[in-house]
């Protein structure tokens, strides 16, 4: 078992690891810019070391600091959380390169599946269903314009080298392909250092639906069930939980069986998230692999009963897993809301000093969150001040304990997004589970 | 002894030996003394034993260190994680000393990450007041390395 990891990250996602470490007896590191210097993930780990300035690209977005301050507390694991360089082949590389053990899959996957184009092929050759799309990345407008006619309208153009949303344009028809295949190059080149585009069929509406594997170093792969992450803004989450409402026992068994087979094949160790959007036709089209633990992943916790980082560690360490798929089983209900420190309306970022923290308690409530009274949010960092989490025996449970969480959870002095959750919780739609990616605009619109 | 200087001296005994709760029954009289918690307390880190101190990289140690009283001196600070080195290679001398007059640019120290070594000068030409760290101690971002009274 590793003996010493540094987390190369902040906020909730640093404590939830540095949690995970304490159980197992594993000692932490903590970094940190000089934003950060009174943060809660800085206090709970054994040790901590002052990585840069506030701006992220000089300290968490900081390979030879981080490294650097790997190598000097003697850490033999690193975990890169979610975010900044979780994804990072270069950070995976240069870790292992110095014999600290990366906790997350290898470099060749992290390359594989952060390569949009390259994982569409490999899922495809693996058999699992995707978006009808180009095979080859179109190298001129020309061939953008070709590959349309295949493929039909309305069409989606992204980033090979993007993902999380972002670098994307969709187009519905011929005549706004040139603008925005132009636009889309540059804006591709500036955010990800990468031009390279895709063109995929593009669905109205869709559901997102998304399924957590764990694979260990010898082979052993397993997936831990689904999450439905439709109530997006922007392409951001607000709102996951676990199971979907839609998934039957026999699509669960079927779907999570080929990617399964897909992350055997490409040789994928650690956890891993594989995305899709469902169709009103309850057809399933793979949209992208996230190589790394995500933001929600507390729901598929809830539902299995297994600890996801302490499995990360577990792995990374070299041990098989110790359960097999027939092992998994899905228990109730959960749901997360994300809290963010925005305002409710606008959406506009509320950075600031939080002077209340009251956080509710009870059965099936879990909070993830690594703030409190007289903690900062600060403006050069995401907005999440925490995520509460329900679990019921059933869906209705679920949302009556998320109600009354959300109504027992005090935030002051910085806008939050609680009241727009509260109000998400009361809408009809939302209770009998009728939700795509529209929702959002639907009920902003309301 | 009155009965303020009784409570001073247990005030004494109580921050001697990190208490945060003191009661004393005397003579059919008994004082309650209590610290109230803030969040710091709560969250002071649980030493884990010198061994940790010693090794860990931690803010600019204290030793030689002049405070900044003189508001003229320039304190320059670690760019990078890593470790100091105050010489070129094991056996050189050091590149600078305390008194050493320096120009703008010229290297003080070097700051080996990764198993780079970073040169880091000057910014301004001067005199060293000060030098925070000893040879081959780790720095982390901001740590203090030299106190320099700019000429």
């Amino acid at each position: 078992m590793l003996t010493k990891i540094l987390i190369a990250n902040r906020g909730e996602i640093a404590l939830r690891v540095i949690i995970a470490c304490r159980e197992l007896g594993i000692r932490t590191v903590a970094v940190y810019s000089e934003a950060d210097a009174h943060a809660l993930h800085v206090r709970y780990a054994d040790e901590e070391v002052c990585i840069g300035p506030a701006k992220a690209s000089e300290s968490y977005l900081n390979v030879p600091s981080i490294i650097s301050a790997a190598q000097l507390t003697g850490a033999d694991g690193l975990h890169p959380g979610y975010g900044f360089l979780s994804e990072s082949p270069y950070l995976a590389e240069a870790a292992e390169a110095c014999g600290i053990t990366f906790i997350g899959p290898s470099v060749d996957s992290l390359r594989l599946l952060g390569d949009k184009v390259r994982a569409r092929h490999a899922m495809k050759k693996a058999g699992v269903p995707i978006l009808p799309g180009t095979a080859e990345p179109p190298e001129s407008i020309g061939e953008a314009l070709k590959a349309s006619r295949r493929l039909g309208f309305p069409l989606i153009i992204k980033a090979s080298a993007g993902g999380g949303g972002r670098g994307m344009r969709i187009v519905y028809d011929r005549s706004e392909i040139e603008a925005a295949w132009s636009m889309a190059q540059r804006e591709a080149a500036a955010a990800f250092g990468d031009g390279t585009l895709y063109l995929e069929r593009y669905i109205e509406s869709p559901r997102h639906i998304e399924f957590q594997i764990l694979a260990d170093r010898t082979g052993n792969v397993v997936h831990l069930g689904e999450r439905e992450c439709s109530i997006q803004r922007r392409h951001q989450k607000l709102i996951e939980e676990a199971p979907s409402t839609v998934l039957t026992d026999r699509q669960r068994r079927k779907l999570g069986k080929s990617i399964v087979n897909a992350a055997r094949a490409v040789g994928y160790q650690n956890a891993g998230t594989f995305e899709f959007l469902m169709d009103d036709k309850e057809r399933f089209y793979f949209l992208e692999a996230n190589t790394r633990l995500q933001v929600e992943h507390p729901v598929t916790e809830m539902v299995t009963g297994i600890d996801i980082v302490k499995e990360q560690i577990r792995i990374a360490s070299g041990e098989t897993l110790s359960f097999r798929q027939d092992d998994v089983a899905l228990m109730g209900h959960a749901i997360e809301c994300r809290i963010n420190a925005e305002s409710p309306d606008t959406f506009r970022p509320s950075p600031g000093t939080i002077k209340v923290f009251s956080v509710p308690g009870g059965p099936g409530i879990r909070m993830d969150t690594a703030a409190h009274t007289d903690s900062i949010v600060s403006p050069h960092y995401d907005s999440l001040v925490a995520k509460l989490i329900s679990h019921g025996q059933d869906r209705a449970e679920a949302i009556a304990r998320m109600r009354r969480a959300l109504a027992m959870t005090v935030v002051e002095g910085v806008d939050t997004t609680i009241s727009l959750h509260r109000r998400i919780f009361e809408d009809q739609d939302f209770i009998e589970g009728r939700m795509n990616t529209s929702f959002m605009e639907r009920f902003s619109n309301e | 002894m009155s009965d303020f200087d009784k409570i001073e001296r247990m005030v004494e005994f109580m921050n001697t030996h990190g208490l945060s709760e003191f009661e004393l029954e005397e003579d059919g009289r008994r004082v309650r003394l209590r610290k109230t918690q803030t969040l710091e307390g709560h969250l002071s880190k649980e030493s884990g034993g010198a061994a940790i101190t010693d090794a860990t990289l931690l803010s600019a140690s204290m030793s030689e260190a002049q405070t900044d009283q003189d508001e003229e001196l320039i304190v320059i600070k670690s760019p990078i994680v890593g470790t100091f080195y105050r010489s070129p290679e094991p056996d050189a001398d050091p590149f600078v000393e305390i008194g050493t007059c320096i120009k703008k640019g010229q290297v003080l120290c070097i700051i080996e990450a990764m198993k780079l070594m970073n040169e880091i000068d000057a910014e301004e030409g001067g005199e060293i007041v000060s030098i925070f760290l000893e040879n081959g101690q780790p720095v982390q971002y901001g740590d203090r390395l030299f106190a320099i009274k700019p000429s």
